[in-house]
C-alpha cells in the first residue's frame, strides 16, 4: 500500500521524460561562404588570386571526402581607385598530391601593384554570394646603410656589424640578406643565391643551426638595424668549400627589405599559433579580412639594396 | 558530542529554554553563552539525527560552568531525514547562501556506484555540473577554479578522482560540509564563487571500530582507534579495483588506478576545550590508456595539516592551523596530437583565528593568514616551445568579524583584507573586500536575508577555451600586468515554513564580474598579451521546497541563472551557462530498514559552438608568400560565434534501494542502484572533425555493500 503513495511522482516523471530524445547536431546548418587567397606582390607583374567556396565540414579532406570546391561561376575583380584589372585563368601546378589530385584553377592579374595604393577584390558568385576585401600596398621603405661599403673587405666581417636603418611603413616587416654568386659547371657560369642567416644559435650537443630571419612586428617607424657580418663570412665559406672543384666568383650581397600590410601580417601570425614561442594558449583561432568570407586578400612589397661586391674578392677565382 | 562514540558534533544547536536564548556550535562542536545571570535553567541542545537533550544548569554569579551534552543518535526509523542542507543550526538563520550537509545527507543521493560529496552537493539550487562523468561543479555562473575547497583547513588543488567522476573526499571521514555558494563571510579568501569546507569527523573514543566496503570502482577499508582517554586515530584508504565501469562511462578503454588514503589523529585535553588534530590526505590518481594515440594522465594530491584549537581566556576561543597543500598532475601525450604538460601547486601557511565571545550573544572574529605558495607548470604550446612558468610569493590575508543580534535582526559584518595587495601589489583600497550580511525575521520563522560581500583570486586554471571538454587544467597565477580577478555579489533572499512541515526558500543573486581573466581575442602575435581582464555578470533566482514526514521526504531545487562574460567588444555565455535547472529527490521508507530513494534531475541545454564549415587554410608554407599560390593548405573547421548554441536538455532519473541490516555486532548497508532508469541520451561531447556523438551515462544498474563494526 505504502507503494501507491508513491504513484503521482512516478507517473508524473514518467510522462514529463520517456520518449524525450532530442536530437543535436554540432553543425550549424551549412552555409557556403567564398574563400579567398590573393597577396598582392610589389616585385611581380602577375599577381594570383585563388578563390574556393568552404565546405560541409562533415566532410573530410583527409580522408579524400571533401571536393575540391572551386568557384566556377565567380567573377572576381581587382581595382584600384582608377583601374579594374582583369583576371584570366591559370593552372598551378599542385606540388602535394596527397588530397586533392588535380592542379590548382586560380585567377591571375597582369599587374604590378603600386606602393602606398588600395585595391579592392570583389568575388562575386550566383550560388554563394559577393565577399569584398580591401588592401593597402605599403609606401616605399627608405633604407639606409650608411657603412655599406664595408661589404667589400671581408677581412673586416668577423668584427663588423652592418649597420641598417630602415623606415618602415607596414605593421610587419623582414630584413634579408642574400649572397649571390656564379659557378662555373660544364663551361656554363651558372647563378646561385644563399640566403644569409641572422644568426646561429648552437645547440645542447655544441653544433650550430643557422636561423634565419623572419618577420617582426614594426609600424610607421624608425628601425635601427644590425646584421653581424660573421654569418656572411660564414655563407661565403660554406659556397667555397661547396664549390670547392669549380671557378667559383661572388658577385654581389643584397639586402631585402619586406614590408607585410596589416591583414597579411595577422593571417601570417595566427595560422601560426600567434608565432609566439611564450604563448601559454593552445587555441587555434582564425583571421580573415574577407568580408562575410573567408581567407586573406593582403599585399607586402620588396625592396632592395644590391652591393656589387669587387671582382677580386676573396676567393674569386 | 555522540553519546556513543563520544565524536563532536559541529554546529549543534544549544539554547536556554527561558528565556529563550540559543547559540549554535562552533565546527569543533564548541559553544559558549555569555553573560547569563545567575539562576536556573533548562538548556537544551539538538542536532539532526539526533535525541534532543535538555540538562538543568546552575549559574552563579562570576562562575563559568560548563555544559557537555551527549546526544543520543536516533534510531533510523524514527529520524526525520533533513534532505541536504536543511540543516538546523543558528548559522543559516544568519547567513544567506551557506548550506550545511551531513553525512546522511550526503548518502541520500543515488549513486552511480559511489556515493559522493560532490554529487550530493549538486542537487542544491545553483550548483551547475556540465556532464555525469565529472563532479567538478559551477556554483551560481562561477569557473570551476573558483571553488575554495577546504578540508580541516587545508586547501586541495586536485580534488577530484577518475577525471572528476567523484572527488577524493571520502564520505565516512567528513562530518560536516558547509558550501557557501555566494555572499560568504570574511575569513574565506582567494576564490570568487564559492566555498566549499569539509570537517573531517574525529575517530570514536569508546571502542575501535572497522568498516569495510566494496563497489564496482573501488574498495575501502576505515579504522579507528582509541589510543588512550585523550588520543585517538582514524585512518581510511580506498583504492581502485576495476576500470571495467569507467569504460562503460567514458565509452573508451582507459585503465585508471587511484587510492586516496586519509588519517586524523585527535588529542582532547581534558580542560580548557582544548584539542589538537593532525590529519593527512594523500591521493594518486593515473590513468594510463592502452591506446597510444590517447594520451595518460597522472595527478596527486598531498596534504597535511595540525589544527589546535583551545579556550584560552574566559571568553576567548582560539583556533590556529598550520597546514600544507601539494598538488602536481602531469600529462604524457604519447602519440597523441596533445602536447606535455605539467602542473603544481605547493602551498605551505598557518592560519590564526581568534573568537570572542561578547554580550548579548555577540561574537567577534579577528584572524590571520599567511601562505607561502608556488605555482609552476610546464607546457608545450602550438610553436612547440616548452613554458616554464613558475611563480613564488608570500600572501597573507587578515579579516575581523562581528556577529551580532538585536531582537529580530541578527548581522554578520566584517572586512576580509589582502595583505599583499596592500603591501606589495599597491592596490590600497582594492584590497579591502567588505562582506556583510543581515536577517530579519519578519513573521514567525520567515526570515528576510541580504548579503553582499568582495571577493578577489589570484590563482587560476587554465584551458583550452574552444575545448567542448577539458581534463587537464593548468593552475597559475594571474598573468603578470593583469588585475587579479575580482567579483561582487549580492543576495537578498527569503525563507521559512509553510505547514509546519514543508521549508522552503528563494534567493535572488547578482553577481558582478568586475575583474576576470579571458582570452586576448585581438591576439595576433608575440607583443600581444594571451590573456586580458575581462568582465561578467551572473544572476538568477533559486528556490527549494522541502517536506519532510516520517515516511516520506521530498525535496525540490529550481534554478534560472544568466551568466555572460565580456571580453573586449565581445560578450558570450560560457560553456556552464545553464537557464533552467531543477532537481527533485524522494526519499520513501517501504520498511524499517528498507528505503527507495528517487532524484530526477533536469537542465537546460549548455552552450557549445558549432562548426559551422571547414576550408583548406593556406598556411603560406615559406614565409615570403611568392609561391603561396602552389599550397594545398590544411583542412581548418571554421567554427561559429562562441557558446552559441545550446545542447539539448539533459535530463535522468536515478533510484536507489536501500536495505540496512545487522548481524552479530556489526551492521550493513546493502544498495541497489540504477542510474539513468529510462536510459535517456543526454549528449556529453562531439568529435567537431568526425561528429561523432558521445553521450553521457547510460542505463546503469549497480550495487554497493557497507559492513561496519
Amino acid at each position: 500500500m505504502k507503494l501507491l503513495k508513491l504513484t503521482p511522482l512516478f507517473v508524473l516523471v514518467v510522462i514529463l521524460l520517456v520518449g524525450c530524445d532530442d536530437s543535436v547536431n554540432p553543425y550549424a546548418p551549412f552555409e557556403p561562404r567564398i574563400t579567398v587567397f590573393a597577396i598582392l606582390n610589389t616585385s611581380t607583374a602577375t599577381q594570383v588570386v585563388r578563390a574556393y567556396s568552404s565546405f560541409d565540414p562533415t566532410l573530410d579532406p583527409n580522408g579524400g571526402t571533401a571536393p575540391d570546391t572551386l568557384l566556377n561561376d565567380a567573377v572576381i575583380t581587382l581595382s584600384d581607385q582608377n583601374t579594374s584589372y582583369a583576371l584570366r585563368d591559370t593552372t598551378i601546378f599542385r606540388s602535394d598530391l596527397s588530397n586533392y589530385k588535380g592542379d590548382i584553377a586560380a585567377k591571375v592579374a597582369s599587374l604590378t601593384p603600386a606602393f602606398g595604393r588600395s585595391y579592392t577584390l570583389t568575388v562575386q558568385s550566383g550560388s554563394k554570394g559577393t565577399v569584398t576585401s580591401t588592401t593597402t600596398v605599403p609606401p616605399r621603405a627608405i633604407i639606409s646603410i650608411p657603412f655599406l661599403f664595408s661589404l667589400s673587405n671581408p677581412l673586416a666581417y668577423d668584427v663588423t656589424n652592418l649597420g641598417i636603418y630602415v623606415q618602415t611603413f607596414s605593421k610587419g616587416y623582414v630584413l634579408r640578406m642574400l649572397l649571390e654568386y656564379e659557378v662555373l659547371i660544364n663551361g656554363i657560369w651558372l647563378p646561385y643565391q644563399d640566403e644569409v642567416p641572422k644568426s646561429f644559435v648552437v645547440q645542447s650537443d655544441g653544433t650550430s643551426l643557422p636561423s634565419y630571419a623572419a618577420l617582426d612586428l614594426s609600424g610607421e617607424k624608425l628601425l635601427v638595424l644590425s646584421w653581424p657580418l660573421k654569418t656572411l663570412a660564414t655563407t661565403i665559406t660554406a659556397a667555397v668549400q661547396q664549390y670547392n672543384a669549380y671557378h667559383l666568383t661572388f658577385k654581389r650581397v643584397v639586402i631585402e627589405v619586406r614590408q607585410y600590410e596589416e591583414h597579411l601580417y595577422n593571417y601570417y601570425q595566427i595560422v601560426r599559433g600567434f608565432r609566439d614561442a611564450r604563448t601559454i594558449r593552445t587555441d587555434a583561432p582564425d583571421y580573415t579580412n574577407v568580408e562575410g568570407g573567408l581567407g586573406v586578400f593582403g599585399a607586402f612589397t620588396v625592396e632592395r639594396v644590391v652591393f656589387d661586391l669587387p671582382p677580386d674578392f676573396i676567393s674569386n677565382k | 558530542m555522540d553519546s556513543t562514540t563520544k565524536a563532536r558534533l559541529p554546529f549543534a544547536t544549544v539554547q536556554i529554554l527561558e528565556p529563550s536564548r540559543g547559540v549554535s556550535a562552533n565546527v569543533d562542536g564548541f559553544y559558549l553563552i555569555p553573560g547569563v545571570p545567575s539562576g536556573i535553567y533548562d538548556v537544551a541542545a539538538s542536532y539532526v539525527g539526533y535525541e534532543r537533550k535538555i540538562k538543568r544548569v546552575t549559574i552563579q554569579a562570576g562562575k563559568a560552568v560548563t555544559v557537555d551534552f551527549d546526544l543520543a543518535q536516533q534510531p533510523l526509523e524514527q529520524q526525520e531525514v533533513t534532505i541536504i542542507g536543511n540543516a538546523l543550526s543558528k548559522v543559516q538563520q544568519q547567513n544567506v547562501s551557506v548550506h550545511l550537509i551531513q553525512q546522511s545527507d550526503i548518502r541520500l543521493v543515488p549513486v552511480a556506484v559511489q556515493e559522493d560529496v560532490f554529487r550530493s552537493l549538486q542537487i542544491l539550487p545553483g550548483i551547475v555540473s556540465t556532464s555525469d562523468v565529472t563532479s567538478q561543479f559551477h556554483v551560481r555562473g562561477g569557473a570551476g577554479d573558483q571553488n575554495l575547497i577546504l578540508l580541516d583547513g587545508m586547501r586541495i588543488f586536485g580534488p577530484y578522482h577518475a577525471l572528476g567522476l567523484f572527488s577524493v573526499f571520502d564520505t565516512d571521514i567528513i562530518q560536516t560540509t558547509e558550501l557557501y555558494a555566494g555572499a560568504y563571510p570574511p575569513g574565506f579568501g582567494g576564490r570568487l564563487s564559492s566555498v566549499v569546507n569539509f570537517s573531517a569527523r574525529d575517530a570514536r573514543r569508546d571502542r575501535v571500530g572497522v568498516k569495510a566496503s566494496a563497489n564496482l570502482l573501488s574498495s575501502k577499508l576505515l579504522a579507528e582507534v582509541p589510543l588512550s582517554d585523550n588520543l585517538r586515530v582514524l585512518v581510511n584508504g580506498r583504492s581502485s579495483i576495476s576500470s571495467d565501469a569507467y569504460r562503460k562511462f567514458l565509452k573508451t578503454d582507459i585503465p585508471l588506478s587511484f587510492y586516496d588514503a586519509f588519517t586524523r589523529l585527535t588529542w582532547e585535553g581534558d580542560e580548557s576545550h582544548t584539542r589538537v588534530n593532525l590529519q593527512s590526505l594523500f591521493t594518486d590518481d593515473v590513468l594510463k590508456s592502452s591506446n597510444p594515440d590517447e594520451p595518460d594522465y597522472g595527478w596527486k594530491n598531498k596534504a597535511v595539516g595540525v589544527s589546535a584549537s583551545s579556550l584560552l581566556q574566559d571568553r576567548l576561543f582560539m583556533k590556529v592551523d598550520v597546514f600544507s597543500s601539494t598538488y602536481e598532475a602531469q600529462r604524457t601525450p604519447k602519440l597523441s596530437t596533445a602536447t606535455p604538460a605539467t602542473t603544481s601547486v605547493e602551498e605551505a601557511g598557518m592560519r590564526i583565528n581568534a573568537t570572542v565571545y561578547g554580550e548579548s550573544d555577540n561574537l567577534y572574529n579577528i584572524g590571520f593568514e599567511m601562505l607561502f605558495l608556488t605555482v609552476e607548470a610546464q607546457l608545450v604550446n602550438l610553436e612547440g616551445a616548452s613554458q616554464q612558468l613558475s611563480s613564488h610569493g608570500v600572501e597573507g590575508s587578515a579579516w575581523f568579524r562581528v556577529q551580532s543580534s538585536w531582537d529580530e535582526l541578527k548581522t554578520d559584518i566584517g572586512v576580509h583584507t589582502d595583505l599583499a595587495g596592500i603591501l606589495t601589489e599597491g592596490r590600497g583600497l582594492e584590497s579591502f573586500e567588505p562582506r556583510f550580511s543581515l536577517s530579519y525575521a519578519v513573521v514567525s520563522d520567515w526570515r528576510f536575508k541580504l548579503a553582499y560581500g568582495r571577493f578577489s583570486q589570484k590563482i587560476l586554471t587554465i584551458n583550452n577555451e574552444d575545448d567542448l571538454i577539458s581534463v587537464f587544467d593548468t593552475w597559475i597565477h594571474v598573468p603578470e600586468g593583469l588585475k587579479p580577478e575580482q567579483a561582487d555579489h549580492y543576495v537578498a533572499g527569503l525563507d521559512g515554513t509553510l505547514f509546519e512541515s514543508i521549508g522552503t526558500g528563494t534567493q535572488v543573486y547578482y553577481k558582478s564580474y568586475n575583474s576576470i581573466v579571458v582570452y586576448n581575442r585581438d591576439k595576433v602575435g608575440t607583443g600581444d598579451a594571451d590573456y586580458i581582464n575581462g568582465t561578467g555578470e551572473s544572476y538568477g533566482v533559486e528556490t527549494l521546497l522541502r517536506y519532510g514526514s516520517k515516511d516520506i521526504n521530498l525535496y525540490g531545487a529550481y534554478t534560472l541563472s544568466w551568466t555572460t562574460l565580456k571580453t573586449g567588444g565581445f560578450t558570450y555565455h560560457p560553456r556552464y551557462d545553464r537557464r533552467h535547472s531543477l532537481n527533485l529527490l524522494a526519499r520513501y521508507s517501504l520498511a524499517e530498514n528498507v528505503h527507495l530513494t528517487a532524484r530526477w534531475e533536469f537542465g537546460s541545454g549548455l552552450p557549445f559552438t558549432q562548426a559551422i564549415g571547414a576550408y583548406n587554410r593556406l598556411e603560406f608554407g615559406s614565409l615570403y608568400p611568392d609561391d603561396y599560390g602552389a599550397e594545398t593548405g590544411v583542412p581548418y573547421t571554421v567554427l561559429g560565434d562562441k557558446n552559441a548554441a545550446r545542447l539539448p536538455t539533459y535530463h535522468r532519473l536515478d533510484v536507489s534501494l536501500g536495505y540496512r541490516f545487522g548481524f552479530f555486532g556489526t551492521e550493513g548497508n546493502l544498495g541497489l542502484h540504477v542510474i539513468n532508469l529510462y536510459d535517456r541520451k543526454n549528449p556529453f561531447y562531439f568529435d567537431r572533425r568526425t561528429g561523432r556523438r558521445v553521450d553521457m551515462l547510460p542505463f546503469f544498474p549497480s550495487a554497493t555493500l557497507q559492513i561496519s563494526y
